[in-house]
């Protein structure tokens, strides 16, 4: 059997008859997979070092924060007519930044929400369609979990499509976005600085034109009855939204305050 | 006269006076220094193992992938179907990783040669791919920073006394650590290349004698370094393994947990 492998192998190569290979460009491991192991990994652990001193005597104001609030040291006689002001539950405690535990990219989910499959469910194929070509990967039929009656929702009813992406799948993807789709797109500057679930989670949305804007779609576009915006949803191992957005900066993914600048404000 | 308060008073100036800042000895203790590095500008290369485990898993994909909506893409009976389904067949042919799960091929349009297969549109050439090594490979030469482009290469320096180390150099009174470095570098490398530094804590140090060198990493983006003659007689971009064998013994053992292997 291996014979007869290095005897085609030497003449042809797979993927040879197309020029390029379904997998990751030479094929061993995605290189935004590589570059985030190789050169940013360690960049993350040094920049998320705080010394134990600075981590004392942040522990030191946390307290002091929650004992001024419960004492209301400085404050007004609360007003009795006002709700009691609820007290922040104290944030968990974010583990420490070492090598073992520096926020890495875990999966992406693709996905696209079908109002027009509520007509007629064929309308979904395109929606699948779209997301195999832009992926590389089977798209996942979303099905409604509960009734809606102002939409004529039932529950079951196929509404949406997603892909879950890991692995160098992921890498890539995620490559295309950031360098080629959203540079592409008009008015974008980047994800906003208040985005982040809290416990490493980012979602970017994106209307129907962007979807045009990914280099799989330029030959086949004109095939697809409809076109879809969709949404993008990076989870990260990041504990707090700082460490998320140090990652995906790293990654390449530009970022934008969420305030306007004072000088748009005042403008006449 | 010699009231409590008085002689708390002579204590505080004598403390005082115990932590200034102009003692010369305090000078010397602490220099800073870079750890400038070029990141790895080509992917790694495939071990055999990892070549024949991706072959193995791109035929597995093949094999259980699910059929190419034909009807979806292409109209039926028109040409780009039947161009389509002639590359299908070359295609199938490709995948002697079985012999026995060879799949049966239509027919064979055409004898496969190598040359033939890359389709050259009349619009687009085909994009050609610059080879791993380089010239700076070819010649060796170690100022370059083109050489070894799959490798991160690390700056070091020739200092007065001949010995190969990292850029370093003085902590001024009244400097933080991280402009220190900054400034060292720029002294002794040349203000012409692009710079980004990694936070303002060190990564690592060495001792010699009294002083203490902490290192800043830095990654160097665009430029080249230019050795000052007075501090650094010539520069380096060297691999890891190549700073083991120029660098002294006793600063190898400080240095080396550093360096990435990659």
């Amino acid at each position: 059997m291996l014979g007869t492998v290095s005897r085609h192998v030497a003449a042809l190569r797979p993927g040879v008859s197309r020029g390029f290979s379904t997998g990751p460009a030479l094929g061993y491991q995605a290189r935004l997979s590589q570059y985030y192991h190789n050169t940013l990994r360690d960049d993350l652990m040094i920049l998320q070092y705080v010394p134990p001193q600075v981590r004392a005597r942040q522990e030191v104001m946390e307290e002091a924060r929650l004992k001024a609030i419960k004492e209301n040291v400085g404050g007004t006689p609360p007003n009795p007519l006002r709700k009691r002001l609820k007290v922040r539950p104290p944030k968990p405690r974010v583990a420490e930044s070492a090598a073992h535990n520096t926020p890495y990219v875990d999966k992406v989910t693709v996905h696209i929400r079908c109002r027009e499959a509520l007509q007629n469910k064929h309308n979904l194929l395109s929606a699948l369609m779209t997301l195999q070509v832009v992926t590389g990967q089977r798209a996942e039929v979303i099905k409604a979990k509960n009734d809606a009656a102002p939409w004529k929702l039932r529950k079951g009813m196929p509404i949406g499509a997603k892909v879950e992406l890991t692995g160098d799948r992921m890498y890539e993807f995620l490559d295309k976005l950031v360098e080629v789709v959203l540079p592409r797109m008009k008015e974008y500057s980047g994800l906003r600085m208040d985005s982040g679930d809290g416990m490493g989670s980012f979602t970017l949305g994106f209307d129907n034109s962007a979807i045009g804007l990914f280099p799989e779609m330029e030959m086949v576009y004109d095939m697809f009855p409809m076109v879809f915006g969709f949404a993008v949803n990076i989870k990260t191992t990041a504990g707090h939204n700082p460490a998320g957005r140090l990652l995906l900066s790293g990654l390449n993914m530009p970022f934008v305050h969420a305030r306007k600048p004072a000088t748009e404000s005042f403008m006449l | 006269m010699f009231t409590r308060t008085a002689a708390l008073r002579r204590v505080q100036r004598v403390a005082v006076r115990g932590f200034s800042t102009s003692n010369v000895a305090y000078e010397s203790s602490v220099r800073a220094g870079v750890l400038l590095q070029r990141d790895p500008i080509v992917t790694q290369p495939a071990g055999k193992f990892e070549e024949a485990t991706d072959r193995y898993f791109d035929w597995l994909q093949f094999i259980s992938a699910d059929r190419f909506p034909r009807d979806f893409f292409f109209k039926k009976g028109s040409t780009a179907e039947s161009k389509w389904m002639d590359q299908e067949d070359i295609r199938a042919g490709e995948w002697f990783f079985d012999a026995a799960s060879k799949p049966i091929v239509k027919s064979v349009k055409r004898v496969i040669h190598e040359d033939d297969m890359i389709e050259k549109s009349e619009t687009s050439k085909p994009i050609a791919i610059n080879s791993r090594e380089t010239e700076a490979d070819a010649t060796g030469n170690e100022q370059s920073l083109e050489r070894k482009l799959d490798r991160t290469l690390y700056l070091v320096v020739k200092g007065a006394q001949g010995e190969w180390t990292l850029p370093q150099g003085k902590v001024n009174d009244e400097e933080l650590l991280h402009e220190a470095a900054r400034r060292n570098l720029k002294e002794m490398c040349g203000g012409k290349m692009s710079v980004w530094m990694v936070g303002n804590g060190p990564v690592g140090h060495s001792k010699s004698g009294e002083a203490s060198t902490f290192y800043i990493k830095g990654h160097i983006l665009a430029g080249q370094a230019k050795a000052n003659e007075e501090l650094a007689s010539e520069f380096k971009w060297i691999t890891r393994e190549e700073v083991e064998k120029t660098v002294s013994a006793e600063y190898w053992l400080a240095v080396k947990d550093m360096l990435s292997t990659i």
